[in-house]
């Protein structure tokens, strides 16, 4: 079973610091917190469409793509617990489709997570 | 080598083309999308020794494109590497049988990348060291042209189902164990393989595999399985624990379609190609083993197979 709830690590286990990432990935890490605020305002963004009921399959699209640009770049970049919480997302959002699970029974697990993630790109905001 | 990567998020895109270059691999280019991808692979004079393609990207897919670059003569046996978020079966089914040689999940752990990297550098040196050979040969022989050995495990020429040896490895070990589970294999054993050989140009060598492909495929009566040559005469499938086929069935469907090629493998003074198909085999049996394990297995069980009947005499003098 795998565990998709907000781990109960330190925040220093949950954001590496830059000196442990290869300096040639530095650049890449600079680009990604750069783009930190639009993404999580983008997921705040989704989460309201979904839950005033506008287009609520776009939103869940919208997030699984979102989703998917975090997971696959944040844990070598140097944050792995947002990787973590973004490859739980990206899965949920997508294995609701292939479960054939209603869109209502897909959100109750989609919008935790969002939540946990949007919670986790704030922290890194803030370090 | 020379590497095209191919992903939609310029982030990654920084971080594979960075790593690359610590890895030794300087000649990179990028493109964002399958549609920049195909524009590129067709207007560079040299071709890319190896592709990295993501699947999910918007407009085409990694999983198409790798099926149109296959379709391309040139990108026929280029490495192509899916790295990918992607884990579940589905995808990885999808993009070993478009041809994908490998598959890599995100994130990116360098060293798995590196060894990765490696084997499709290995690849790519082997195919132009034997490119150098072709050209410095020229037209001498079929022998000399066709520098496979009785061993080598080649991708036959036309045999559309058919995958590299070395895929159907590395689509094995991205399933890992416990996938596997659900996973059987068969093979085939062309008994007389050797003889064959011995007997005949390289290029007519080949030309059998073909034969003996195009009859097993058709002997198949499911699309989901994967099929390489494994060099030594064998053939390995692997497929869904759902199938099946009976041996038997397999075997008598593929005499009666190598009955076609009689005259002429009796005009090439060469005996019939004699195959033998192994029974099927469940992953769950062996699960101790590695991945890979299965298909050697299910060779040897072709390969002591009795199913095959003897009644094509052989024409060699």
């Amino acid at each position: 079973m795998i565990d998709y709830s907000p781990s109960r690590k330190t925040s220093a286990e949950k954001v590496r610091s830059e000196t442990d990432v290869p300096n040639i990935l530095l650049p890449a890490r600079a680009r990604f917190s750069d783009k930190l605020t639009q993404r999580a305002m983008a997921f705040e963004m989704f989460r309201i469409d979904f839950n005033n009921g506008q287009n609520p399959r776009t939103a869940l699209v919208n997030i699984n793509e979102l989703a998917h640009k975090i997971a696959g770049v944040a844990e070598t970049i140097g944050f792995p617990e947002a990787g973590r919480l973004a490859t739980a997302l990206e899965r949920s959002t997508s294995s609701g489709y292939e479960q054939h699970a209603s869109i209502e029974e897909t959100w109750r697990i989609v919008e935790p997570q969002l939540v946990a993630l949007v919670d986790e790109l704030e922290l890194i905001m803030d370090a | 080598m020379k590497i095209l990567s191919v992903d939609d998020d310029e982030i990654f895109q920084y971080v594979l083309i960075e790593t690359l270059k610590s890895l030794g691999q300087e000649d990179t280019r990028s493109a964002s999308s399958g549609a920049e991808a195909l524009a590129l692979v067709q207007s560079e004079d040299v071709p890319f020794d190896c592709i990295l393609l993501d699947i999910q990207m918007h407009g085409m897919d990694g999983v198409e494109l790798c099926q149109v670059l296959r379709g391309l003569p040139l990108y026929r046996q280029v490495p192509i590497v899916m790295i990918t978020s992607q884990s579940s079966k589905q995808f990885i089914d999808d993009a070993f049988a478009a041809g994908a040689t490998d598959y890599v999940t995100k994130p990116l752990d360098r060293l798995e990348f590196k060894a990765r990297i490696g084997m499709a550098a290995r690849l790519v040196e082997e195919r132009q060291q034997l490119a150098m050979l072709t050209r410095k040969v020229g037209q001498l022989s079929d022998n000399l042209r066709m520098q496979i050995e009785f061993d080598t495990p080649i991708l036959v020429p036309g045999f559309e189902r058919g995958i590299e040896y070395l895929a159907l490895e590395n689509y094995l070990l991205t399933l890992g164990k416990k996938r596997m589970l659900s996973m059987s294999a068969f093979g085939f054993h062309i008994a007389n393989a050797d003889i064959i050989f011995d007997k005949t140009s390289r290029a007519n060598f080949v030309d059998m595999l073909g034969d003996v492909a195009i009859n097993i495929s058709d002997a198949i009566k499911t699309e989901e399985v994967l099929i390489a040559y494994a060099g030594y005469g064998n053939f390995v499938g692997v497929t869904n624990s759902k199938f099946t086929q009976a041996p038997e069935e397999m075997s008598a469907m593929i005499e009666c379609g190598m009955a076609d090629f009689k005259d002429f493998y009796a005009s090439e003074m060469l005996p019939m190609p004699r195959v033998m198909v192994g029974r099927l085999l469940k992953s769950s049996f062996f699960s101790l083993d590695t991945p890979t394990r299965i298909l050697e297995r299910a060779i040897n069980l072709a390969q002591t197979s009795r199913n095959t009947k003897l009644s094509l005499t052989e024409h060699a003098a």
